[in-house]
Parts: structure tokens; C-alpha cells; sequence
């Protein structure tokens, strides 16, 4: 996972701390470019790590997943605890909100109970300020007795003085006193008592006390641990005493709750203010019932003429330039090579994984605009505004949030389905991100619409988004009325305090997601591109006389049914290494040059309308891409979940097709 | 894991420390209709299992644990009777049985299913209050009706009685938990009551009547601190919240996030559908509806 310590030089700290607390600012002040974005072993966790040299000391950070206490309540939770435990760092930097002291001192509370080498960053002290709460530092530092260093990340304001805090309590200049204990009479009896129930010599990965508390708390990871190490038993027995004992959380939790109440209000001054802050009349409106999804629509749209308005003449240019050009460079260049090989560098390589690649700038304005949003604290909102709608189909609002991501690019949707805490609504909001029209998809729906709809072209590219719509709607209830049945995910979320966004970690985070894109287009993508052109380039070198234009004979029959003959089925096969695919396919196929005002007459002659209608509606339903596919193995981890995506788009896909056109045809589109 | 016997030995104890009233090697044996002797086995079998204090002259209280068990014994029973009179049609009189079979079957999880599903309900078709998760609670105080003073206006509080013969009987009375009766007084020959109810007197024999627990009724007789779920608050009403439910991972985010008991919560947003936003701790939290109707609090009236 990381380095071992080399030398007493290279110092490991763990950043900790709940969300929205201004940790992945302090960790991009701490660590700038040298940041490297990985994933937890053998979970779906982002981890991120860098380092800072300073002098002859390199302190190599790792920020952990934020968290709210040490209770594994998700895998996020799960991965920074076990790290804080087991990896033992060198001191752990637990960064604190300090407009929102009292919340976040929990954490805090129960790192103090480990005993850790500890330093609390005492950050967004200018928004504290705006708040009209004054901090004590020095009192918190009393309080704790632990180092407590202010912070104002945004501005990198402190953080020299947190490096020399990391390097006082890790080479043990500073050393902590000893913990307030704020367990109760009574939470001892019991913490006692399973102690009595659990041989002494029993191994656990643990400190004993603290997962004896944890166990306490109802901590099902520990449990887990717990149950393995034990005989059945003896497990029996701690299971039946905690089941009797459940409300013992409630005990610890208060207690712990009830210090930080004190010590919080102990080093915090309330200044009394006379206007409403201005975040708290911004909520008016943007968490309003019918306000707040206006609001939302709003932005949504704005996003939206961002990426097509902005974003789509810069794809062109990179079409022309990068795809389209460099092909005929390439072609040029090579001239005298044999033709495969050009062939395999200009339509496998650039054609494939490069015709990717133009999408970039597209999705680094929406990441970029989803970056802003998050980090401005307005993501929240539009997870509790849209949680009303999301309700009806057995998802809640965060998974709103990845969807509609999906407009854009199915692949971020699904990237960014992380956010979603429970498993079932995660694996539901992946299983269902690939019915997003996304722009690959809306590209053929465009031009063809356009080619035989003309005026009702519009008309015709809303159903299709509304089909998609339906479907996933759809298919979200089946899965949690059947699937996950019972598994309802619980919404519980802060709304954390606006604030003016830092730029630094808006692009930090753009650039990382961009990046992730970019990597995945360089391999998966690639190799799926190649296999493609394989399969359409040998044995004969036409894409007619090829594998997959024989398989694609071999389909007509099914074809028959949705009207398309072998050709269209042969683009609908391409569209797999990407959606829009199928115009080049179907170009090449069609024999016309690549502009699309000779497709667009070339198709009106090859197809009638029905099946035109029935052919776009199967392509926006159809298996998603091959970045897709790519993303959903990587983040259900699952080849089980990945195939059964693959298995009912392929489905609904065909079903859809052939009802449109036999409709269309019975209403005398056929012709 | 304790069997079927024993719980009901617990459970009637449970029932007697609910009433206020101290459980002996007698009066056990009279409510469970055993001998004296296998009562005394059985008191020691259960302090042995440490869920039971047995004191001098057949004193009997039940430890922690054994209230934990009891309490939840309890629960059980009367969430069944409520649930079935409820929701599959059943009379008052006919779920005592079905519910005693059913509390034994009962796994913890159904328990807080059974729990969340009835949470508006406080108490059982005869009106015996339905524990709360921590444990058994003294019973809302009140008088057998033959000890009730005359004359006035008694408001039945619950049936000590479950047996099918005796609710039938007092069907027939129109009495049952929650009604008005005016006490016209008692017979000094054979201490049968005469109450009115509706404009009808009836004449209740003792026996009968020392079975109904009765408080002095009140113009208002919703209390005004008892909890109520979240999802009551009005936007700027504070409450404080008093218990928390739902299922042990919600439970947890809720505590990790300040909602402890006790905490001082305040709405935000709540339009009567929908998520709402609460602020407590000075965060603010959003909350799906369902999820808030976990959290019961007690209004601050300001």
C-alpha cells in the first residue's frame, strides 16, 4: 500500500477526517502535483497519496476516505480505520471543520481513544469567521492535549506550521497526554464483561479494549473478525450478550457526544450577528421543493450548453485534427507498408481508442463544472432536492448525482456511482448508468433524426431520451423490488456549510478524473478496440468480407424482426468500442466518403423510416461501450454483475426494436 | 438461549415489576397456576442464568439482563396483538392466545420490524403500554375500577384480564381501553360498581371490575412531552430527541452524525412530504421522510 519507513526521514501521515471538512484541500496544499490516485486493495475505494520534501525530510502523505467516526459504516469508513490501525503511521492529521467544531470533534474523540499520535488541523477557520464563531486554538490544544494547529487551507495559510507539528509528534517531541476517558460506569461493566467472554489470547488485528467497544457499538466488520477468530460457541455467546446489550451504542455514543459538547463549548465564542448568513438564504431557495429543482434544472442546463455549446466544436476540431488527420498523415507516411498494418494504426488505434480520446474535452468542463458544484457544498442539496424523485424508482438522491453524470459519458456515471454509500443502491446506480443517453449515443440519434425526421427531428431524439428514461426507471424498481429487496439504503446526509470554492482543488480534481478517463481509453479501451478491428478486418480485409460482418449476416434473421438488414446490425456491433461508431461503420459499409451530408442521403435510400426510428431506439438501448463495460467490471468488481448489464441492455434492446418497428410499420413508416 | 418456560416465568415477573408490585414465590405460582415448589426450581434455574435476583421470603427481581429479555418478551406480545387486531381483522378478545404462541417465534429482527411498522401505536388492544427498545417501563399509574373514588368520570386505561371469556364479557359492557365512564357508585353488599357510559348504566361485579384499571379522566389526556416522531416538527420548532430506531447501521450514522439522545434538534425545512432538513449540533442534516419517523423527539414548548 505504501513505502515502508526507509529511514527516520521519510515520515507517513494519514489525513483523516468526515467529508466536507476541506481535507482534499489540505491534502492538495500539502502535496501539489505529486499526488498519485489509486484504489484500496481489493476494494472500490479511491486512496490517494503524495509527498512533501522538506530540508532532508519527506513526509509521505495518504488521504484517507473521509469518514465520520471510526464505526465502519461503509467501505470508505472500513479502509481509513484499518489503515489508522494496522498500517501504523507515523502520526495521523485528523482535519477539522472548524465552522462546525462540535460535529467534528467526534472523530477526533475516538482517534484520542487509540492513543495515536495525533495533530487536528483546526481548518476553514475563515469560515468560522463568516459564521460568527470565534475559536480558541490554544484551548482546544489544552483541552485535547494533543497539537492543534489553525489552518486556512484554501489560502495555504498554516500549513508550514502543521508540517513542523507532523515532524514534533512523529519524532516524539511532543508527546500526547493522557486521553479524556469519557465511557461511562456502566459501558465498563460491559466492555468487562465480553472481555470475560473472550480467551486472552485470542488474535485479533486490533487493540483489544478498543474492539471490544467497537463490538459494543455494533461494528459489523469487527463482528466479522470476531466470529472467524472464535469458535462457534463462543461466538454464540458474544452474539446473544451484544444482541441484548444493542442499545449500548446509544450509551457510548452520548458519552462521547456529551464530552465533545463540553470541550467545544469551552473554546468556542458565539459573536452575535444580525443578518441571516448568506449561505442560510441561499438554502431558501435551492432546497425549496419547487425552488430548489428549478434551481437544479437550471444549472443542469447551463452544464449541458457548457459541454455541447463549448465543448462539442473543440471534439470536431480534435476529430479533424487528431482522428481524421493524423490517419491521413499515417497513411501517407507509410506509404509502401502493407495495408493491414496502416489499416490497424488508422482504424484500430486512432480510430478506436484515439476517436475516445477527442471526447476529453467534453467531460473535463463537466467534471470541471461537478468539481465546482461539489466543492462550492451545492452537490448536497441537489441530492435532497432530487431525493423526492429518486424515491419512486427505489434509489435516493446521491445516486442522482452519477446519473445524470451519464448525460454526458456513461463512464464517469459509473465512476462516479462512489459516492453512493450502500452497496445495493451503488450496484443498482451501475447496473442502470448505461441507459443514460450519453452524447456518443445522442450524436447518431442526431443524425439520424435529422437525415429522415426533418422538422420532427427533435420530436423524434426527446422520445428516444424518454424511452432510455422509462427503461431505467424501470429497471431501478425491478432491481430494488427483487434484487435487493429489504436492503433500502438509509438517506442521512450533512449539508455542509457553502463557501467559496478553491480553485486549486477544483482542478486538481478535474485533471484526476480526466486523467482516469484518459488511462482507461490507453488500455481496456485500446485492447478492445484492437480485437474489434481484428474481427472486422480479417479474413478478408473489407469489412463486408470480414468476421464481423459475417457474424453480422449470420443476425439478419433477428435483424428482420427490427427491420435493419446486415449492415446496420454490423454498425450496431461497432458502436460497441464506441457509440458513435456506428456513423464511420456505416459510412465505410454505405462505401461513402466520411462527410455526413453523403451518409445522410445514402441512409434515406437504404432505409425507411420504420426502421430507422426502430435502428436508433435498439443503438440508444443497445450493450453499452467498451469504457463502460471497462468501468462496470472495475467497480462492482464483479464479471457476475458486469454480464448481467451486458445480458438485459442486449435484451430490452431487441424487444424495444422490434415493437417500434412493427408499430411504425403498421402506421405506414414502413414504406 | 432460554426456553419456552422460563420466558414466561420472566415475562410474568416483567408484568408484575411493570405494575409496581413485588413478585414472590406465590404470587407467581397463583399467576402462572403452578405448584410453589416448581416455581422455586424454576427461580433457581433463572438466577443461576443470572437473569433474576432470588431475595429472602420468596422475594423475586429480575437483573439487567433479565429485564432486557423480559421487556423484550413483552414487546413482543403486544405487537403481535396489536398487529393482528390491526391488520388481520382479529377481535381484542382473540389475540392474547395467538400472540403468546407467536412472542417465543419471534426473532429480534422481526421484532424491530414488527416495531417500526406499528410506531405510532403506544399500546396493545387492551391498552398495556408497548416498551420502547431500552427496557420495561412503570405502567401509567392507575386504580382497579372498584377503588376508584365516586363519584366522577374514570377513563379506562387498561385490561388486567386477557382471557377470550372475560374481553367478551366486557365487550358486551361496551367497555375497552381509552373509554369514559362515570362512576355512580359502589355496592356496599357485594362491591359491584354501577357505572354509565354513553347514557346507559351498567352494573360490573367485583370481580370483574377490580380487573380494570382506571384513571380519574381529564379534558385533555394527550400529555403534552410524550415523543413524536421527527417528521412532526414544524420548520423553526425544536425538539429534543428521545429515542432512535430503524435498524443498527442508520442508528449509527445517526450518532456519529450528533443525534444522540437527549440532543436539542431544530427543523429546517419540512414541507410535509418529501426529505426534511434538520440542524443539530450547528450542521445541518438532511433526512429521508422515513428515515426521520425513526427518530421520535419531544417538542420544547417555548
Amino acid at each position: 500500500m505504501t513505502a515502508s519507513r526507509v529511514s527516520g526521514e521519510t515520515l507517513r501521515v494519514a489525513l483523516a477526517g468526515s467529508p466536507n471538512t476541506g481535507k482534499s484541500t489540505v491534502f492538495n496544499s500539502l502535496t501539489g502535483l505529486s499526488q498519485r490516485v489509486g484504489n484500496w486493495p481489493g476494494k472500490t475505494v479511491e486512496l490517494k497519496t503524495g509527498t512533501h520534501q522538506r530540508g532532508d525530510t519527506v513526509f509521505s502523505f495518504v488521504d484517507l476516505p473521509g469518514s465520520y467516526s471510526l464505526t465502519a459504516n461503509s467501505p470508505e469508513e472500513e479502509s481509513a480505520r484499518d489503515y489508522i490501525i494496522q498500517d501504523h503511521p507515523d502520526v495521523v492529521a485528523v482535519v477539522v471543520d472548524a465552522s462546525s467544531l462540535e460535529r467534528n470533534l467526534y472523530l477526533v474523540c475516538e482517534l484520542l481513544e487509540l492513543g495515536l499520535p495525533l495533530v487536528v488541523v483546526l481548518n476553514m477557520i475563515d469560515v468560522a469567521d463568516g459564521a460568527g464563531l470565534r475559536l480558541d486554538p490554544q484551548a482546544l490544544q489544552s483541552a485535547l492535549g494533543v497539537p492543534v494547529v489553525p489552518t486556512v487551507a484554501t489560502r495555504g495559510e498554516g500549513i508550514p506550521e502543521l508540517l513542523d507539528a507532523l515532524q514534533a509528534v512523529a519524532f516524539g517531541e511532543t508527546r500526547p497526554l493522557a486521553p479524556p476517558p469519557p465511557t461511562s460506569a456502566a459501558v465498563q461493566a460491559l466492555v468487562e464483561r465480553l472481555d470475560g467472554m473472550i480467551p486472552p489470547e485470542l488474535a485479533i488485528p486490533y487493540p483489544r479494549r478498543w474492539a471490544l467497544v467497537k463490538l459494543l457499538e455494533g461494528d459489523r466488520a469487527i463482528a466479522g473478525v470476531m466470529k472467524k477468530a472464535l469458535s462457534t460457541n463462543g461466538w454464540r455467546g458474544v452474539d446473544s450478550f451484544l444482541l441484548l446489550h444493542e442499545d449500548a451504542i446509544l450509551e457510548i455514543a452520548g458519552a462521547r457526544y456529551e464530552w465533545v459538547a463540553q470541550t467545544s463549548r469551552r473554546v468556542t465564542h458565539r459573536l452575535e450577528r444580525e443578518n441571516v448568513p448568506l449561505g442560510e438564504r441561499a438554502d431558501r431557495i435551492l432546497t425549496h421543493p419547487v425552488g430548489g429543482v428549478l434551481a437544479f434544472l437550471g444549472m443542469v442546463a447551463a452544464i449541458f450548453w457548457a459541454m455541447f455549446g463549448l465543448g462539442t466544436p473543440v471534439q470536431k476540431r480534435l476529430d479533424e485534427w487528431l482522428v481524421q488527420g493524423s490517419a491521413e498523415r499515417l497513411e501517407s507516411a507509410l506509404e509502401g507498408t502493407p495495408d493491414r498494418l496502416v489499416s490497424l494504426l488508422s482504424d484500430g488505434v486512432i480510430g478506436g481508442a484515439g476517436l475516445v480520446l477527442t471526447f476529453v474535452p467534453i467531460l473535463a468542463i463537466l467534471f470541471l463544472a461537478l468539481a465546482l458544484l461539489e466543492d462550492l457544498g451545492y452537490m448536497a442539496r441537489a441530492a435532497f432536492v432530487m431525493d423526492r424523485f429518486m424515491h419512486r424508482i427505489g434509489l435516493r438522491g446521491k445516486s442522482f448525482l452519477p446519473l445524470f453524470l451519464g448525460f454526458g459519458c456513461n463512464v464517469p456515471a459509473i465512476l462516479g456511482s462512489r459516492i453512493v454509500e450502500s452497496r445495493s443502491a451503488r450496484l443498482t446506480t451501475i447496473v442502470v448508468a448505461p441507459l443514460m443517453p450519453c452524447a456518443g449515443r445522442m450524436v447518431v440519434v442526431a443524425l439520424f433524426s435529422a437525415a429522415f425526421f426533418g422538422g420532427a427531428a427533435a420530436l423524434v431524439s426527446w422520445s428516444m431520451v424518454t424511452i432510455n428514461l422509462a427503461v431505467l426507471a424501470l429497471m431501478a424498481l425491478l432491481l430494488s423490488r427483487f434484487v435487493f429487496r429489504g436492503e433500502e439504503s438509509a438517506f442521512v446526509m450533512e449539508l455542509p456549510r457553502y463557501h467559496a470554492p478553491n480553485w486549486r482543488t477544483v482542478l486538481m480534481t478535474t485533471w484526476q478524473r480526466v486523467q482516469a478517463f484518459v488511462v482507461l481509453a490507453g488500455t481496456a479501451i485500446l485492447a478492445v478496440s484492437l480485437v474489434v478491428w481484428a474481427l472486422s478486418s480479417f479474413p478478408g480485409d473489407r469489412i463486408q468480407d470480414s468476421a464481423l460482418g459475417m457474424i453480422g449476416r449470420s443476425l439478419e434473421p433477428v435483424g428482420q424482426l427490427m427491420g435493419l438488414d446486415w449492415q446496420m446490425i454490423v454498425a450496431l456491433m461497432t458502436s460497441f468500442v464506441a457509440k458513435e461508431n456506428t456513423i464511420a461503420t456505416l459510412g465505410v459499409i454505405l462505401g461513402t466518403g466520411r462527410g455526413d451530408a453523403d451518409l445522410n442521403t445514402q441512409l434515406t435510400q437504404v432505409m425507411a423510416p420504420a426502421a430507422a426510428v426502430a435502428f436508433i431506439a435498439v443503438q440508444m438501448l443497445f450493450i453499452p461501450c467498451v469504457a463502460s463495460v471497462a468501468a462496470i467490471r472495475r467497480e462492482t468488481q464483479s464479471w457476475r454483475w458486469t454480464g448481467f448489464t451486458i445480458g438485459y441492455t442486449l435484451a430490452i434492446s431487441f424487444a424495444v426494436g422490434i415493437i417500434i418497428y412493427q408499430v411504425a410499420r403498421l402506421m405506414g413508416w414502413g414504406v | 438461549m432460554i426456553d419456552e418456560r422460563s420466558e414466561q416465568y420472566l415475562k410474568a415477573i416483567g408484568q408484575m415489576e411493570e405494575e409496581g408490585e413485588q413478585a414472590t414465590t406465590s404470587s407467581l405460582a397463583r399467576s402462572l397456576g403452578v405448584s410453589m415448589p416448581s416455581v422455586t426450581e424454576m427461580l433457581q434455574r433463572l438466577s443461576a442464568k443470572g437473569l433474576v435476583n432470588h431475595q429472602r421470603r420468596g422475594q423475586v427481581r429480575l437483573t439487567e439482563d433479565g429485564q432486557r429479555l423480559a421487556s423484550s418478551l413483552i414487546r413482543r406480545h403486544r405487537l403481535w396483538e396489536a398487529f393482528l387486531v390491526r391488520f388481520l381483522g382479529f377481535s381484542w378478545d382473540e389475540v392474547h392466545e395467538e400472540a403468546c404462541r407467536l412472542e417465543h417465534a419471534t426473532s429480534p429482527g422481526l421484532e424491530e420490524r414488527l416495531a417500526s411498522f406499528l410506531r405510532d401505536l403506544d399500546t396493545c388492544p387492551h391498552g398495556h403500554a408497548i416498551p420502547v427498545r431500552a427496557g420495561l417501563r412503570r405502567a401509567e399509574p392507575a386504580v382497579p375500577l372498584t377503588k376508584f373514588p365516586t363519584p366522577g368520570p374514570a377513563r379506562v386505561v387498561r385490561i388486567q384480564d386477557e382471557t377470550a371469556q372475560f374481553l367478551r364479557r366486557l365487550t358486551r359492557l361496551d367497555i375497552s381501553p381509552g373509554r369514559v365512564l362515570q362512576m355512580e357508585g359502589i355496592s356496599s353488599t357485594d362491591g359491584s360498581v354501577r357505572v354509565r357510559s354513553d347514557g346507559r348504566s351498567h352494573h360490573v361485579p367485583a370481580k370483574v371490575a377490580e380487573q380494570i384499571m382506571v384513571q380519574p379522566a381529564q379534558t385533555e389526556d394527550t400529555p403534552a412531552d410524550r415523543p413524536v416522531a421527527m417528521t412532526e416538527l414544524r420548520p423553526d420548532e425544536t425538539g429534543i430527541i428521545a429515542d432512535l430506531s430503524g435498524g443498527r447501521n442508520f442508528v449509527a450514522r445517526c450518532l456519529a452524525l450528533g443525534c444522540t439522545p437527549g440532543t436539542e434538534v431544530t427543523m429546517v425545512r419540512n414541507s410535509g412530504r418529501g426529505s426534511l432538513i434538520i440542524s443539530v449540533r450547528g450542521t445541518r442534516v438532511a433526512l429521508g421522510r422515513g428515515e426521520a419517523e425513526h427518530l421520535r423527539v419531544k417538542r420544547v414548548t417555548t
